[in-house]
């Protein structure tokens, strides 16, 4: 079946068959696609993890005659797209695109496309996905990406840098990237005083408006390689150059405000560890999981999307992950009360969030009572929605007379019953059953490991 | 400054590209490749002509405090 994103490049196009993501190369595409592992660039991009590695499985060719031969390339955990990754994961993800750019030009190649979705993350590590993005140079070329990746990656990055969800919501809506008159237009007056954000940027965005009727056939200019190499340059160090304004948001340390003892987080970590090992998942979702404290407890075993509406939160969350080059811990910017719809063509091009992840476990600490509390979300709402995505859930119940809670808007008096362990219990058992039950030490907490219903 | 020798048409026609860059792209492409060449060219040299002096007044120390 093919991939519904995969229309666009004439190259070949990604396809699924028995459970496995794979790509057809065109025969149009060969010259290129011999040149990329003839000029030894493929070997060298690849054995240094920066793009993804493949393998040509013939037998997987489908009869048409148009295709060459199929790859097989290193199957990502899961795909996630840039309004859901953190600001130093864009610009990681930039930082590479660049990179790669770079080295392709300097081995007689260029990226014809710089798409943010190009670019997948396996953990902490970013890698280059497209291997069909790369074709021969030919002097004087400019670089066609150009407008491409500055609207993917260097607009959505000075914005995330002043207003995060700003950025990252017009990355939702825009599929193509944010417009540089758009970004440019709600910039500070002071950031456009860097020469990097001045040209490529304001200017740029400028140039593209003033010449928007002029026809396609127009003479352009031609542009040397040693240019382009000091145009990428420049790209890095204004990518580079970018900074998160924030130092502290609500949650940022949510982690030095908590209500538990040491003794009791000691016993939440046992239990959890417990519940893993009975569960023994491959694929967790952590929802709510902070700075990924706890979820660490499951990744050395099951690959974990750690993910929480906080965006600076995940930005530590994914800075010590990198520290500890974890490739089992995915953090990544959610908000389960509206988590990433489908956009693009059919609503299918990009997924939604829920349509693409498929765990088999789903990890929710003491975020049941803000979904209630703040969103006004049912328990049986909630219990739902886990068991439509996952078969064991692992859920903490913060009970009504908790410190935390009484931080929370209260509830509506109607409701404020319905909050209780025994509507909890009920409205859960009517999805799941459950496994075990354990009361956390010196805390009016509870840990619950369910099963679904069959 | 630039030599115009190529059609933005040929250019999408020929490759494989599918992303319109839109000609206001390329020419501004082109002005700022141009100004940021210069600026590393002037910033090579500086960092030459910087550490040729460095070397320079290295030595000469060198050679006072060398008995």
């Amino acid at each position: 079946m093919k991939e519904e994103s995969s229309f666009r490049d004439a190259s070949g196009f990604v396809f699924h068959d028995r459970g496995e993501v794979l790509r057809a190369v065109n025969k149009v595409y060969q010259p290129d696609f011999d040149f990329f592992t003839q000029s030894g660039l493929y070997a060298e991009l690849a054995n240094e993890n920066k793009v993804v590695s493949h393998e040509i499985v013939w037998q997987h060719t489908p009869s048409e005659e148009s295709i060459a031969f199929v790859l097989r390339p290193y199957q990502i955990p899961v795909i996630t797209y840039p309004y859901e990754w953190s600001f130093g994961q864009l610009k990681d993800a930039a930082l590479l695109t660049l990179e790669i750019q770079k080295r392709s030009l300097e081995k007689g190649m260029i990226l014809k496309d710089a798409s943010a979705y190009n670019v997948q993350f396996i953990g902490s590590r970013p890698v280059f996905i497209d291997t069909l993005s790369f074709e021969q140079y030919r002097e004087g070329m400019p670089w066609m990406a150009y407008r491409q990746f500055c609207q993917h990656f260097l607009a959505p990055l000075c914005l995330m840098s002043q207003h995060f969800l700003l950025g990252e919501s017009l990355l939702k809506s825009n599929l193509d990237g944010i417009p540089l008159n758009i970004a440019s237009a709600l910039l500070p007056l002071k950031s456009k005083f860097r020469l990097g954000l001045f040209t490529h940027l304001v200017l740029h965005g400028k140039m593209i408006g003033r010449f928007a009727e002029d026809r396609p056939d127009t003479a352009i200019q031609k542009i040397n390689k040693r240019q382009l190499l000091a145009l990428t340059d420049s790209l890095l160090s204004t990518v580079a150059g970018c900074h998160l304004k924030f130092s502290q948001t609500v949650w940022s340390n949510y982690y030095q405000n908590t209500n538990y003892s040491s003794s009791a987080e000691e016993h939440k970590t046992e239990i959890l560890k417990q519940f893993c090992c009975r569960v023994n998942p491959k694929l967790v979702l952590g929802i709510g999981a902070n700075n990924g404290r706890y979820s660490r407890i499951f990744s050395p075993k099951a690959y974990v999307l750690s993910t929480d509406v906080d965006f600076l939160a995940v930005e530590q969350n994914y800075i010590q992950a990198k520290k500890e080059n974890d490739e089992h811990l995915l953090p990544l910017v959610l908000d389960i009360a509206n988590p990433s719809p489908g956009i693009g063509w059919k609503n299918l091009e990009r997924p939604a969030f829920l349509q693409r992840v498929k765990p088999d476990l789903i990890v929710m600490l003491a975020v049941v009572h803000h979904l209630v509390h703040t969103h006004h979300l049912h328990f049986g709402m909630l219990a739902q929605l886990a068991a439509s995505l996952a078969p064991y859930l692992i859920i903490e119940f913060v009970p009504p007379d908790d410190s935390q809670i009484k931080k929370l808007p209260p509830l509506p008096s109607a409701k404020q019953e319905l909050y209780s362990e025994a509507c909890f219990e009920k409205e859960f058992g009517n999805y799941y059953s459950p496994l075990q039950k354990i009361k956390i030490n010196h805390s009016g907490r509870v840990l619950y490991l369910f099963q679904r219903k069959s | 400054m630039f030599p115009v020798g190529l059609s933005l048409m040929s250019l999408l026609q020929s490759l494989f590209c599918y992303v319109d860059p839109g000609v206001g792209s390329i020419i501004a492409q082109a002005m700022i490749a141009g100004i940021v060449s210069v600026v590393y060219t002037l910033k090579l040299y500086g960092q030459k002509i910087k550490s040729f002096f460095s070397d320079f007044f290295k030595t000469k120390k060198q050679d006072h405090t060398t008995p």
